[in-house]
């Protein structure tokens, strides 16, 4: 079974073509990426999938499930989990509380219980708190757990962001340019990092990103997009000599 | 000492609604005007029911807190997926609505003469009590995953949906627990003070609360009933400076938020177990 | 020509004058050019920095009470009131910003805390009032010989043409600055992105505090029109709410929106209170401000906002 089918998704905003029939497959523990100029649609494409803009036509399939109409709580509860090109984490939470947000859609008490403090309450609460916390030692995060994340470095914030996504324990992982304004060595830690979660968690990956490096040691496939239309796809060799990749990233005079 | 009394079973009641308004605005960042849309619909179930249709003074109590869910359950459904200023203008609306109807079913209430005569049936502990439970019910929900959704969806609605949870449905828990307290304490109200009115609450009072709430401190429930209790107390002790003490305090908020923006207390809360020292607390 | 209908019906049978119709149509939309204004005044500062400015209420108050006692105890002149009037509520709307909001704004205050502020505002203003001058009345002094205007068989007070005429007249000069002045499509370009002006060498401060300046001077007329029509109390803020509400019936956003709302929202409203008696009124039209955002939640005219995640 693949864990992700998207079958011709398009996407128009007010005359502007974003998504042009875009199509790909997703199996089960690969990690793919997804490249393309500046404007290409590329996180459009993430925003589709998760459900924040509904798809024009087409149709996306998860695990066999389609979730082209579903809204992006549902989708998230089903398994498919990301992370933002510009952080959002919630910033009046402490970086504690940000973890266990996400691990919210796993608790299972209800809003009655949570009134009056039923027992069963302060023991979900304290496996929450000790799941988060281990997460957080897991990022070397854990120093960090009373503060607020805004408060903290940005590349700790990516990686808090990171972990986040993965509290809600995903199928499915989408990374939107988690290399952004990180410099080369936090570049490789975050490669190693990737591949770290991926093989501890059996997930599936798919990651936008300008930083090819990072793209290139990691993906097994990659999908390059222009204009919102897919011009390539392929490992990352057969990319890296795509004529159509490179007319699309250095202009004409190729 | 009746005087002080009374001051006092005011003030705790004024707290009743700003815990009301501090679930939906503090802790889920909904700005309502309509707060005393709810007090009033409170207050004159209650009164009704007790005197015109003679029910028992509990169950005209607990009609009272049913009416005003079920109302706040109808007022959410076309309200709560509105942006925030749409929201807080319709619920201005709302507010307005109630007193119009009340004025228009002049059979029913009165009109503009409300209804007088009304029992004094509540006393100061039965309304400490209430506000004992009800904080209790709220910090409970602060502390757990509701009002860890309830933040995340006042700091940032989409990453919130996209954190799997149901924002529209979180809402309207919220709207409807809070027009429940607010009813309540309308209810109680109304049985305290004894006469009622379409005038009693309107927008300026419900945006009172919002303000208190503000001051207090967004992420403090503590520092909301602090607020609510020294603001209320002091214009009834101080009757004289009784017409500036609404100047008074708004010249106060604008300049908290101005040198303080997390409010007076900002996220501190009182903490039994910070002070005896039993384990950690994460908030 | 309009047939007169001079035969009297009996009482509840429902039949009603068509130029007692007109009339209230008319007066109705004389008050809706009001409400145009404030929905306009409202607007301007909630297409540029994305919050209700509940403090547009303050200024209309101070202004209307400002007005009352220009023209009780200096010059009882329509005119001449009318300017300083008008003046002093942009300069008022200047100083609030730079008092109340600036401050905030330069420290990264999220849009709720200016909210807030303008409900604080708003509410110090109208305590202030209610405690300095007591919850009375202020009838503003006459003005003018009250006569009135005839048109067909419609008669119409002077007051409520002039009205009329003025919100007219403020509202196609304001589409001129807007449309054809620098200053104006800066304004507009800053409703867009707030960063646009700096890039046509305007400094961005000096918008916000000239959009503050329209609003403010729109409710300078705002107060003088509403005083001289229905004189001064420490609530003439609240109604400004009318407007607003206008506004978002109109489509926050959009201005010529707006505008059309306020006519409407006068002219519906005024025919309903002949018809069904005030308090029925303001149920009705509540009720159906909120089917239509059911329905159509941008309002008549305005944008969707997208989300960008």
């Amino acid at each position: 079974m693949d864990v992700l089918r998207v079958v011709d998704i398009n996407k128009n905003f007010g005359g502007v073509t974003a998504v042009d029939g875009f199509a790909m497959v997703q199996a089960n523990n690969e990690i793919t990426g997804i490249i393309g100029p500046n404007g290409a649609g590329k996180t459009t494409v993430f925003n589709l999938i998760t459900g924040v803009y509904p798809v024009d036509s087409g149709k996306i399939w998860f695990c066999d499930q389609d979730i082209t109409e579903l809204s992006s709580h549902r989708i998230t509860a089903l398994g498919i989990a990301r992370t933002f090109q510009n952080i959002r984490l919630f910033r009046n939470l402490t970086v504690l509380e940000n973890l266990k947000i996400a691990y919210g859609i796993r608790i299972r008490y209800t809003l009655w219980e949570e009134m009056v403090r039923y027992p069963t309450v302060g023991r979900s609460e304290r496996e929450v708190e000790d799941l988060s916390k281990n997460y957080l030692s897991y990022f070397g995060l854990e120093k960090y757990a009373g503060s607020f994340p805004y408060n903290l470095p940005y590349g700790l914030q990516r990686r808090l962001e990171l972990a986040r996504a993965l509290m809600a324990g995903p199928k499915l992982l989408l990374l939107d340019e988690p290399g952004a304004g990180l410099n080369p060595r936090e570049i490789r830690q975050l490669m190693e990092t990737i591949l770290h979660i991926q093989r501890d968690n059996h997930l599936s990956i798919i990651v936008v990103e300008h930083h090819m490096e990072l793209v290139m040691a990691i993906c097994t496939t990659i999908h390059v997009l222009n204009f919102g239309k897919k011009i390539a796809q392929g490992k990352p060799e057969e990319i890296q000599h795509n004529d159509a990749v490179l007319q699309a990233y250095l202009g004409d005079k190729v | 000492m009746a005087f002080y009394l009374k001051v006092l079973e005011i003030t705790c009641l004024q707290t009743i609604f700003v815990l009301g308004a501090y679930l939906m605005t503090g802790l889920t960042g909904l700005f309502s005007l309509g707060q005393g849309g709810f007090v009033l619909i409170g207050a004159y179930t209650a009164a009704i029911a007790y005197l015109k249709f003679h029910l028992a003074f509990p169950v005209a109590i607990a009609l009272a807190v049913l009416v005003g869910s079920v109302i706040g359950f109808l007022i959410g459904i076309p309200t709560l997926r509105l942006h925030r200023d749409y929201f807080l203008l319709v619920t201005f609306g709302f507010g307005e609505m109630v007193r119009a109807a009340l004025l228009h079913l002049a059979q029913l209430t009165g009109g503009a003469l409300g209804i007088a005569g009304i029992p004094q049936l509540v006393g100061l502990p039965m309304i400490l009590i209430s506000i004992a439970v009800i904080t209790f019910f709220i910090a409970n929900l602060k502390r757990s995953r509701f009002g860890r959704n309830c933040i995340a969806i006042r700091d940032d609605e989409l990453a919130a949906s996209l954190m799997g949870i149901h924002v529209y449905g979180y809402k309207m828990k919220v709207f409807i627990l809070s027009s429940a307290i607010t009813s309540y304490g309308g209810a109680l109200y109304a049985f305290v003070i004894m006469f009622i009115e379409p005038n009693l609450f309107n927008w300026l009072e419900s945006a009172k609360l919002i303000v208190i709430t503000f001051v207090g401190g967004i992420n403090s429930i503590t520092g909301a009933i602090i607020s609510s209790i020294i603001y209320y107390s002091f214009g009834e002790f101080f009757r004289f400076i009784d017409v500036w003490r609404d100047v008074l305090l708004a010249l106060s908020v604008l300049l908290v938020t101005i040198f303080r923006s997390q409010g007076i207390f900002g996220s501190w809360e009182f903490s039994p177990r910070r002070i005896f020292g039993r384990g950690t607390k994460a908030t | 020509m309009f047939p007169a209908f001079s035969h009297v019906d009996p009482p509840g049978s429902g039949r009603v004058e068509m130029s007692t119709v007109l009339q209230q149509l008319f007066n109705g939309i004389s008050i809706g050019g009001v409400y145009a204004l404030e929905a306009v005044g409202f607007g301007i500062i909630f297409n540029i920095l994305k919050f209700s400015n509940f403090s547009h209420g303050g200024v209309v108050a101070i202004c209307a009470y400002f007005g009352f006692f220009i023209s009780k105890y200096f010059y009882q002149n329509f005119v001449v009131t009318l300017v300083i009037t008008t003046v002093v509520g942009g300069f008022i709307g200047v100083i609030v910003e730079k008092l109340i909001f600036r401050p905030i704004r330069l420290k990264g205050a999220p849009l709720t805390l200016l909210l807030v502020n303008s409900i604080t505002a708003a509410m110090l203003v109208q305590q202030f009032f209610a405690a300095t001058l007591g919850d009375d009345y202020y009838p503003y002094p006459p003005m003018m010989k009250q006569t009135g205007l005839n048109f067909w068989t419609v008669t119409v007070s002077k007051t409520y043409v002039l009205m009329f005429a003025i919100t007219a007249a403020v509202l196609i000069l304001l589409t001129y600055i807007l449309k054809k002045t620098k200053i104006g499509i800066a304004l507009r370009a800053a409703s867009t992105d707030i960063r646009t002006p700096s890039l046509m060498g305007i400094d961005i401060d000096f918008v916000i505090s000239f959009a503050f300046f329209i609003a403010g001077v729109l409710g300078g007329i705002t107060g003088y029109l509403l005083g001289m029509t229905y004189s001064v109390d420490p609530f003439i803020g609240s109604q400004i709410l009318k407007g607003i509400i206008a506004a978002i019936i109109g489509g926050i956003g959009s201005l010529g929106g707006g505008c059309i709302a306020g006519l409407l929202l006068g002219g519906v409203e005024s025919l309903l209170i002949a018809e069904i008696g005030a308090s029925l009124t303001q149920i009705v039209i509540y009720a159906a401000i909120f089917v239509l955002l059911l329905i159509r939640p941008e309002g008549i005219a305005g944008k969707r906002m997208i989300a960008k995640a």
